[in-house]
């Protein structure tokens, strides 16, 4: 009889029991889910040094220099005005852009850069990347190949 | 049921798991990411040299050169890595801010408006990379590079239209280990004359020893001869020079073009042969001798040979203006001709006399085997007038031939002669001795020379150029007390021309 009390006794315990883990089984799963779909949200929007020369490019391209000037480091932008930098590709306007391989697990990367012009010259240089305060990848060196 | 309920979580527990490792994967993330290669820079293993001019415009801070397909820059493309030496050179002069200033700049200014503004105002300066620290390089700048990087060179001015001007630099690149050295003596395409001639290099050594640097020469067609080795630095502790004797060595086959390389020798005895390439040029052993009536050029064949030494020489000048002044008796001879070395030795010779005669112009030609007398030729002569005028040997016979080209005569006349008399072949500008003889009186007396302001002379032997092959006597005409009465010119670098002013009567 106490066995007969005891297993019918535990029977609505062990519903309620089943439904609380459900629930909290699907809370966690949600969260994790939340976590892991804004941790993917925000990976995939994370800085690269291959965005930053996407970037750079694409506004070399569009001649869109105050952009392309934007992926340069405060050092090198000291260097040289964003007038002086627009200046340089007025008379022969970019056409192609592409650049090396690049690698987002070290300080720095170094990579290849090779523009194309409209007088189809060529210019083949090396750039290294360094992220900024902020963690952003930037153009911080440029130097001829 | 009982056994069911732990059955049916570890089931769940299982499907989580491989929700968040499915969620995981997709995510991007992998365990262990796989980085492309990075570009590195090139260990260097050789030193190197490299030249290039640095226009006085191009500021320090420019891409241009990075960027711009046409246009150069500050980047020179020269790397350099963390621990190689680097020895920048710098020469030439640039006008700026209304003076002529070397690469050392302006040191007494300084301006908050230029791109360094603690740095000497037009001063050449260098960084390593294109945001590395300014410095100056003034003509000579020397460090160990700290980082990796593409030198970068400017000159310390305000946006400035672009002038010609520009700065000679020379870069070496020297790896741990390793030497270099470039010429500072002779230039290239030189042209020296004289007994001695000054050869030097600066080396540099990165962790290591210069032992001693060689020098040497080679005249077409001959092989390299080492004429002569520097073992110890000068003050600067980076220049190596010697003095060439050109009495010895390949000048003694002949004057004329010659190149000239040097090899640098580590304390371990490792040999670097002409790292800056060779300096080609023309070097001629030039003896001067001084008198009062010659100037002009003497090729001297020392060779003890009963061949002929010279076959012809040939002078070409325009008859110089005589320049009298009132009751003036002088004059001055021009003339090609060929002679022996001994006391005994005949003369050769056929040229034009200006002179003045009781202060007035007069213009003669002539021909003569000294010690024999003077023959005048009937032929016009005037001032301005092409004189050619040649000497020639051949068969025992002297041929002494002239032309006028304006008054179009040709004068030829063969002497007889011996093969000794063909040892020095000379283009000359003289004072002629006037003897004088008579009943009673036999004397010789140097004539005043006649102030023919200046005279060009072409000199040519069969051999070529009179200043290629054989060794030179250069003339100069001064009197005993010092007087110089007319100067002679270097060879230019053909070897054939050269001009004798007037100084003194």
């Amino acid at each position: 009889m106490a066995e007969q009390f005891g297993y019918n006794a535990a029977q609505p315990t062990n519903g309620r029991k089943r439904r609380l883990w459900s629930i909290l089984l699907l809370v966690i799963a949600l969260l994790l889910l939340l976590v892991v779909a804004g941790g993917g949200y925000f990976y995939l929007n994370r800085s690269t040094p291959e965005k930053t020369l996407q970037t750079f490019c694409r506004a070399l391209r569009r001649e869109n220099y105050h952009e392309a000037y934007n992926q340069f480091s405060t050092s090198l932008q000291h260097t040289t005005s964003e007038k002086s930098f627009a200046e340089i590709f007025a008379q022969d306007k970019v056409t192609q852009c592409s650049y090396g391989a690049t690698s987002e697990f070290a300080a720095s990367t170094t990579t290849s850069l090779q523009l194309v012009h409209a007088s189809q010259k060529k210019n083949s240089d090396f750039v290294t990347l360094v992220k900024d305060e902020n963690n952003v990848w930037r153009i911080a060196d440029v130097y001829r190949a | 049921m009982y056994g069911g309920l732990p059955m049916s979580i570890e089931r769940r527990r299982g499907e989580m798991w491989l929700l968040l490792a499915l969620l995981f994967v997709l995510s991007g993330c992998t365990l262990a990411p796989q980085a492309p290669a990075p570009v590195k820079r090139n260990i260097p293993t050789q030193a190197r040299v490299h030249r290039l001019l640095l226009p006085a415009h191009q500021q320090l801070r420019d891409l241009t050169a990075d960027f711009a397909a046409d246009r150069s820059g500050a980047d020179t493309g020269i790397p350099v890595v963390a621990g190689e030496r680097v020895v920048i050179l710098a020469a030439g002069t640039a006008p700026q801010a209304g003076k002529t200033l070397g690469p050392a700049g302006d040191l007494t200014c300084h301006q908050p408006s230029l791109p360094e503004p603690t740095l000497p105002c037009y001063s050449v300066l260098y960084s390593i990379g294109l945001t590395g620290r300014a410095e100056t390089v003034g003509t000579q700048h020397d460090f160990v590079a700290t980082s990796d990087g593409n030198i970068f060179l400017g000159v310390n001015a305000p946006t400035a239209p672009i002038t010609t001007s520009a700065f000679q630099i020379t870069i070496l690149t020297i790896p741990i280990g390793t030497f270099a050295g470039v010429w500072t003596l002779p230039r290239d395409n030189f042209t020296e004359q004289g007994s001695t001639l000054t050869l030097a290099v600066k080396a540099f050594a990165q962790q290591n020893m210069i032992s001693r640097v060689v020098f040497t020469a080679t005249r077409s067609g001959q092989p390299s001869s080492q004429i002569c080795s520097a073992q110890v630095p000068g003050a600067d502790g980076s220049t190596y020079a010697c003095t060439w004797d050109m009495a010895t060595g390949p000048s003694i086959a002949g004057n004329g073009p010659i190149t000239f390389g040097f090899t640098i020798t580590s304390a371990r005895g490792k040999e670097l042969a002409n790292p800056d390439g060779v300096r080609a040029g023309v070097a001629r052993y030039v003896f001067t001798q001084s008198n009062d009536i010659y100037a002009g050029y003497a090729a001297v064949s020392i060779r003890q040979s009963s061949s002929i030494q010279f076959e012809q020489v040939t002078g070409r000048w325009l008859v110089p203006e005589a320049h009298c002044v009132a009751g003036e008796d002088s004059q001055v001879a021009i003339w090609s001709g060929m002679t022996g070395l001994s006391d005994t030795s005949k003369l050769a010779q056929l040229g034009s006399l200006s002179a003045c005669e009781g202060g007035t112009p007069t213009y003669s030609v002539g021909w003569e085997m000294f010690p024999e007398p003077l023959v005048i030729l009937p032929n016009r002569v005037q001032p301005g007038d092409t004189i050619t005028a040649s000497v020639s040997f051949h068969a025992g016979q002297f041929q002494l031939v002239m032309d006028d080209a304006q008054q179009g005569w040709h004068f030829s006349i063969d002497q007889a002669g011996v093969i000794a008399d063909t040892a020095i072949a000379e283009c000359i500008v003289e004072a002629p001795t006037i003897t004088t003889t008579g009943p009673g009186v036999n004397r010789s007396m140097v004539a005043r020379l006649t102030n023919f302001g200046s005279v060009g002379v072409s000199c040519h032997t069969n051999k070529g150029p009179i200043g290629n092959g054989a060794q030179n006597v250069l003339y100069q005409m001064n009197t005993d007390d010092g007087t110089t009465k007319a100067t002679t010119s270097q060879l230019d670098h053909d070897g054939s021309n050269f001009t004798v002013q007037w100084k003194h009567g």
